[in-house]
């Protein structure tokens, strides 16, 4: 790595450090992340034992009902980080201190990742422990799904989030245009959960796999590159 | 470049859509191919051997998902081009190509319906084919809502630009995440690529239409830039045309 290469990932190892330390700053809103997704998940389960559901149809629900948790959480998680960005003028800070645009969208990304990655498995681990399905092997397989879907739903949600945080009606906004953008991820997530949970492996040269990581390139590329055209 | 920096003047974009071609020719042109579309349509190709009359809507479904598409390559470049050049022409562009688009990509979801509900007696299946377009449609109503919700924020046309920019991505990751799937998987037709088209009316019959519908998207694409042109120009007539606070300052000052 040359000295500039080294440059740029120390600014944004700090600036992730410092989104971390702006979200730990606010112990509610993390806690509230939490608590959504857990309420998310008691809600799915009370729906499905009032209707006698037996455990093996639960079972094959069960990838569907996860990516649903999560892509709800993925929302208010990406709208909690927007939101305390625009609360303590951080974005501001960074664009009056001249910080590259690229580098400061790569951090965003990144934190943002790993946000949606901890909520994601917490959702996963809640729906198991409530839904009473078997995680077994696939659980290494179902890590590296929240992985990819994190990544993917970050590379556009970031500046879809930081779009809507300055705008009426944000609560609204962000999922009108996030859903649509993101729907072929969290398709892909159920499909191959799916195959996970049922078989224990990741079908990593399918059909939906690929679309994941075209998806992360192609949006996390228009995203990253254009943060400073648009959000600046 | 200095072509587009002429396009951009607000005085030539008018002077445009007020010139004859785009007042008598144009619209004559669309009401005539338009016309003989509809007749060919329902006097001249015979019933399809299975559907029978109900496939005629074909032609209607096929013509409007093609203006879709042209009017989805319209809102990409509008919104490259205004975020590289930041004019107010090329996001009056996007606008109108994305409200244009919005109808015809309602056309294709409506129609599809009506024709699935005789093929398939449901009116909705979650196909790959039908799902990207309902996704497609969804990212357009999206985008109109944006600008209705950010109609005050400064950096709307921006916000506006990226959001057109993703919808239009969107198109050809889905489509061609369809093409992967084998023909089993997929339940829509593919009437075309399957060579179904065996009668020649048929395919004179759909040439005709896909060029009817996206002439008459570019002309409904170009009546909707004159109207938002129009309107930019009278905001910024009055914007400028009222006192400016300095100057009601030194008036009342002088009293």
């Amino acid at each position: 790595m040359n000295e500039k290469q080294m440059k740029i990932s120390r600014i944004c190892w700090l600036l992730c450090c410092k989104d971390f330390r702006s979200l730990m700053r606010a112990p509610g809103q993390v806690g509230g992340l939490v608590v959504f997704v857990l309420i998310l998940v008691v809600l799915m389960s009370l729906s499905l034992r009032q209707l006698g559901i037996r455990q093996e149809e639960i079972n094959r629900l069960a990838p569907s009902l996860i990516w649903v948790v999560n892509a709800f959480s993925a929302i208010l998680a990406l709208q909690s980080l927007a939101i305390i960005d625009e609360e303590d003028r951080g974005l501001l800070g960074l664009f009056l201190g001249g910080a590259p645009m690229g580098v400061v969208a790569t951090a965003k990304w990144l934190t943002a990742v790993t946000v949606l990655l901890a909520l994601q498995l917490a959702g996963v681990l809640f729906s198991a422990l409530l839904l009473n399905f078997p995680l077994g092997v696939g659980f290494i397989a179902l890590i590296e799904i929240s992985i990819l879907v994190s990544a993917a739903v970050s590379g556009v949600g970031v500046v879809v989030a930081a779009i809507a945080v300055g705008i009426r009606g944000r609560e609204m906004i962000l999922p009108i245009l996030l859903f649509p953008l993101s729907f072929p991820i969290f398709a892909g997530a159920v499909f191959l959960s799916s195959e996970a949970l049922q078989h224990g492996m990741l079908l990593r040269g399918s059909f939906w796999y690929t679309l994941l990581l075209s998806v992360i390139g192609v949006f996390g590329a228009v995203c990253i590159a254009g943060f400073e055209r648009i959000i600046r | 470049m200095s072509l587009i920096s002429s396009l951009e003047n607000p005085r030539s974009a008018i002077n445009l859509f007020s010139s004859r071609f785009f007042l008598y020719v144009l619209p004559v042109v669309v009401f005539v191919l338009v016309s003989t579309t509809i007749v060919l349509v329902f006097a001249v190709v015979p019933d399809e051997r299975v559907m029978g009359a109900v496939q005629r809507i074909f032609y209607f479904h096929v013509g409007a998902a093609m203006a879709t598409y042209l009017c989805v390559g319209v809102l990409l470049f509008g919104s490259i081009f205004y975020l590289v050049r930041r004019q107010v022409l090329w996001d009056s562009l996007a606008e109108a190509a994305a409200s244009v688009g919005l109808v015809f990509s309602s056309i294709v979801l409506a129609t599809g319906m009506i024709w699935g509900h005789s093929a398939w007696n449901v009116w909705w299946r979650w196909e790959p084919r039908l799902v990207s377009f309902l996704l497609l449609w969804l990212l357009l109503v999206s985008y109109q809502l944006l600008r209705i919700f950010a109609v005050d924020h400064p950096q709307k046309r921006s916000f506006a630009a990226l959001v057109g920019i993703l919808a239009a991505l969107h198109v050809p990751i889905v489509v061609y995440s369809v093409k992967l799937l084998t023909a089993t998987e997929q339940l829509h037709p593919q009437v075309v690529a399957n060579q179904g088209l065996k009668d020649p009316s048929y395919v004179y019959t759909l040439v005709l239409a896909i060029l009817a519908t996206c002439i008459l998207s570019v002309w409904m694409m170009g009546v909707r830039l004159q109207n938002l042109v129009l309107q930019h120009s009278l905001v910024n007539h009055w914007r400028s045309s009222q006192p400016k606070v300095d100057d009601v300052a030194k008036v009342v000052g002088e009293r």
